[in-house]
């Protein structure tokens, strides 16, 4: 028994010795707020964006950057990575990098590599966004100081959830979606772009922040990808109909010309999205059924749409200018860029497998000859607070 | 190697517990009838300063000498004068019949006092000697070879107060006192039932302490209170000075961390255990009643639990439950989450421990360690220093460690806040004992998690619960009702059920399961649509 305690007890005095590789104090690791990958002659420029918590989370004032950017070059995603050793004072952590700004020109090249690297890696999380930087370098964004939340790895993060909720036409993908678009034979992804909004030149200092105007990052619209390569941006309106033929519209904003008088803006409340797909001759086609519930947020004019025949008009104005925008986005997409963004091959897929079996080999070419109808149906659920226009001029 | 097993498997001696024992002496048991004779044995063989020896006679002239002995602040001054009072008459009326003969007067003394006092006859001087050293008034006739006592045990003691350990907002505010007879009686004014049993039993062979057990015949399963009372009489030792002995003694598990005796200062919470045919175990000179068997779940009940309405007593008992979880893994975990699994985090909160981090000097297992050892030791400084120092320790524990720690940046903010709440955690449990076996397990806890990380506490917290299910009180499962799952006594443990549904007495400890509220409606439906009362 005696003996039996005191060798449990040795054992128990040798675990300590186990932990000490393992461990990783907080004051051990530098937070990586954002990696910022862009093209260079070596092969890549890596931006790590890195936290200074003592200036963002200390009760004294510290009057320094609330991040620091370290710049490695080289060959190797993993090489770069232990090179920054070098100049920083710890060791990069990366659980908690919240966005992944890619520089257009290597988003263009194409993201197998990278992607790779983020996915194998364990020190990846992946629940960051991907976000192409437009018209600049990753490194500019991330050297951007941005008011309110002044990193701006951590501000595009939230400032993507939370347009993606409010302002249909922004939307990003994270790691594994990203990785699904790409592997889908009849699906491509679309990411957000980001730009420099009002530029200026103090945009990496805390000083401008100071400024009641200081210069911002933009999300732009989505950057349309054929499979891991970037290969054309869609405008706003196109963006909103990419996101509303993948059913990703929560809340947006739409506005039609009821007549040359009166101009009604909308505000989308609900939306409900179904392809389904038929086959004529032997070929896919594929209906898109839209529907939505929208209230009036303004009215430019004076149309009384307490009446019902009013009502209809602009339900029927506002089908059309849907259609429309989704035919040109299409357009767009099968003619221009030549990508299946809306993810329709998976829709086909779905529905006719053997079919599919038969397009898929060639599907991009397949794809531009594919036809697609579009079926809208809105409702207009109320008028907001006011039925009539607030201004009577008939009296 | 084979040193060690050498020296580990050397079979130590068996001691074996032999109460040293006086030396056994001639006619000790027998009685002389000689007063003298008597009187000295008595004085050598307790010889001590508070032997008090009356020597009088009946009369002056022709009386018969008797002796009154007895040990000084065993009785009261109240009933010694009683006593005197009573031994007036009795000489008075002796005279008056002219009793000469030792028997007689003998008989006479009985019959006066026998009236209000338990009073016995002793012919063996071991007997007497025993009476009286627990408190018994011996009266020595000359002639006689009868001793004659009277129970008379009155030393002074605290009154009926409120108790310390167990405050209360509704309820009764008695609580036990050290005194063994008012503790039963505290139990006996609120159970009037005959079938309310006492036993007594002595243990301690110098301490000879009173213990009483108390339960509902009919209620207690038998072969409880048997063995209750086997394990009781089997104890062997020296001395029983609370209650506690005794627990440690009879436990099922020795070994265990976890109480597996309630124990209470407070009569109406030990009615109630009686009522659910529970075993009380009173012991003299101690206001804490054991409870038995005692399940895990009663360690969080309180007694106020039943006052209040049952709506808020599940609340409250929720959170006694999550209470003990906080009290035992917030370390722990903190430990994991600073050190090993930063991403568990959500990065705002990350944020702000990273920028509380910057500048200490210490790990963060070092600093969670120290100040769980600063609280411990706060904790027991608080509990033995005098009163009048009790503000002092407060400054310092507040201030001194508390803020001045952290401003000087020896500690991080964070930690003052970990320590705080298993603190205010660890003091929601209602039951101090099982509070503490909390802390015990908070830095097994931390042990492991500064070692295997969130693993280590996955690992201890099964270890745990492998631990609770073992052991047992008095037989009964720990766990139960949970496991073995009972069916109608969850009722009363992480929920209260109101009492008109929660009708069965526990089934697994109480001999009779039969429903012990009726489960008729006193309020009808018909009252309902009655018209109102105006």
């Amino acid at each position: 028994m005696k003996a039996k305690a005191l060798f449990v007890l040795l054992i128990l005095l040798l675990f300590p010795l186990l932990s000490s590789c393992s461990v990783r104090e907080l004051n051990t690791i530098s937070l990586v707020t954002a990696l910022g990958i862009d093209k260079d002659e070596a092969g890549y420029m890596v931006t790590y964006q890195t936290l200074n918590a003592k200036a963002v989370a200390s009760k004294k004032s510290v009057n320094e950057s609330s991040f620091f950017l370290y710049t490695e070059k080289g060959n190797d995603l993993g090489e770069i990575e232990r090179r920054t050793t070098t100049q920083a004072a710890r060791k990069m952590y990366f659980e908690h990098v919240r966005s992944v700004v890619i520089g257009e020109d290597v988003a263009r090249d194409g993201l197998k590599e990278i992607l790779d690297y983020l996915f194998r890696t364990n020190e990846f999380r992946s629940d960051f966004y991907f976000i192409i930087a437009k018209g600049t370098t990753a490194n500019q964004i991330l050297s951007t100081v941005t008011p309110i939340q002044s990193i701006s790895g951590i501000q595009l993060f939230e400032s993507i959830d939370n347009s993606k909720i409010w302002w249909a036409p922004t939307n990003s993908l994270k790691t594994v979606e990203l990785i699904n678009d790409i592997n889908a034979k009849g699906k491509s992804p679309a990411l957000a772009g980001v730009e420099l909004y009002q530029e200026a030149e103090d945009m990496a200092t805390i000083e401008k922040l100071k400024d009641s105007n200081p210069g911002k990052l933009k999300l732009t619209a989505l950057g349309a990808f054929h499979n891991d390569k970037l290969i054309g941006w869609l405008d706003e309106s196109e963006s909103l109909a990419l996101n509303s033929i993948t059913g990703k519209v929560k809340n947006s904003a739409a506005s039609v010309d009821y007549d040359e008088n009166t101009h009604v803006s909308l505000a989308i409340k609900f939306w409900k999205t179904k392809i389904k797909v038929s086959l004529s001759d032997g070929k896919p086609v594929v209906n898109v059924i839209l529907s939505a519930e929208m209230s009036i947020t303004t009215v430019a004019g004076d149309v009384d749409f307490t009446d019902q025949k009013k009502l209809n008009k602009l339900n029927s104005i506002t089908n059309k200018k849907i259609i429309g925008i989704c035919k040109k986005t299409l357009g767009k997409a099968q003619n221009e860029l030549k990508t299946d963004i809306f993810g329709f091959g998976e829709s086909i897929h779905r529905a006719y497998p053997k079919v599919w079996n038969k397009l898929k080999d060639d599907w991009d070419t397949e794809f531009t000859k594919l036809q697609v109808n579009f079926m809208v149906d809105t409702i207009i659920m109320d008028m907001g607070q006011n039925l009539k226009s607030i201004i009577n001029e008939e009296e | 190697m084979r040193f060690l097993h050498r020296k580990l498997w050397k079979k130590k001696p068996e001691s074996t517990y032999e109460p040293s024992k006086t030396e056994d002496s001639w006619d000790r048991n027998r009685i002389s009838d000689n007063l003298d004779v008597n009187i000295n044995n008595i004085k050598t063989e307790i010889g001590s300063g508070d032997l008090i020896i009356n020597l009088s006679t009946s009369h002056p002239d022709h009386g018969i000498r008797f002796a009154c002995v007895y040990i000084d602040n065993l009785i009261s001054n109240q009933i010694l004068s009683d006593y005197s009072t009573e031994l007036g008459k009795i000489l008075v009326s002796a005279e008056r019949m002219g009793t000469n003969n030792p028997k007689a007067f003998f008989n006479l003394l009985i019959n006066q006092f026998s009236s209000f006092r338990r009073v016995s006859q002793e012919s063996r001087l071991e007997k007497v000697l025993d009476g009286l050293l627990s408190g018994q008034l011996v009266f020595l006739i000359d002639g006689h070879s009868i001793f004659l006592s009277i129970d008379a045990y009155s030393p002074e003691g605290r009154s009926v107060e409120e108790p310390t350990s167990q405050s209360i907002v509704r309820g009764p505010k008695e609580g036990f006192t050290e005194k063994l007879g008012i503790n039963i009686s505290l139990i006996r004014k609120r159970i009037k039932d005959k079938a309310l049993k006492s036993e007594n039993l002595t243990v301690g062979n110098r301490t000879k302490t009173k213990v009483t057990l108390m339960y509902i015949n009919g209620l207690a399963k038998q072969e409880i209170i048997d063995e209750i009372r086997r394990r009781i009489n089997a104890i062997q030792i020296d001395g029983i000075l609370e209650s506690g002995y005794i627990e440690e003694l009879i436990k099922d598990n020795k070994y265990s961390i976890f109480p597996t005796f309630l124990n209470s200062e407070k009569p109406d919470s030990v009615a109630a255990c009686l009522l659910e045919g529970k075993v009380a175990i009173l012991v003299d000179g101690t206001p804490f009643v054991l409870t038995a068997p005692a399940l895990f779940a009663e360690f969080f009940q309180a007694s106020e639990d039943y006052y209040h309405q049952f709506h808020i007593s599940t609340f409250v008992r929720l959170f006694r439950y999550v209470a003990l979880a906080l009290s035992m893994f917030v370390p722990s975990i903190y430990i994991t989450l600073a050190s090993f699994h930063q991403e568990m985090i959500p990065t705002p909160l990350l944020i702000s421990m990273l920028a509380q981090r910057e500048g200490v000097p210490f790990p963060t297992t070092v600093e969670v360690l120290l100040m769980e050892v600063v609280f411990e030791i706060l904790r027991e400084a608080g509990i033995r220093m005098p009163r009048i120092i009790g503000p002092a320790i407060s400054i310092v524990g507040a201030l001194v460690l508390g803020q001045a720690a952290v401003e000087a940046g020896i500690i991080s903010a964070v930690i003052v806040i970990i320590v705080s709440i298993t603190a205010i955690s660890s003091f929601a449990i209602p039951n101090y004992g099982m509070a503490n076996s909390a802390r015990i397990v908070r830095f097994i806890m931390i042990f492991l998690a500064r070692v295997f990380g969130l693993f280590g506490i996955f690992m201890g917290t099964l270890a745990l619960l492998l631990e609770l299910c073992r052991l047992k009180s008095i037989g009964v499962p720990y766990m139960s009702p949970f496991a073995p799952k009972g069916k109608t006594a969850v009722k009363d443990t992480i929920l209260r059920f109101p009492l008109w549904k929660s009708m069965a007495r526990p089934e697994g400890i109480s001999a009779d399961t039969s429903p012990r509220v009726s489960d008729k409606d006193i309020v009808t439906d018909k009252q309902k649509k009655q018209s109102e009362f105006r």
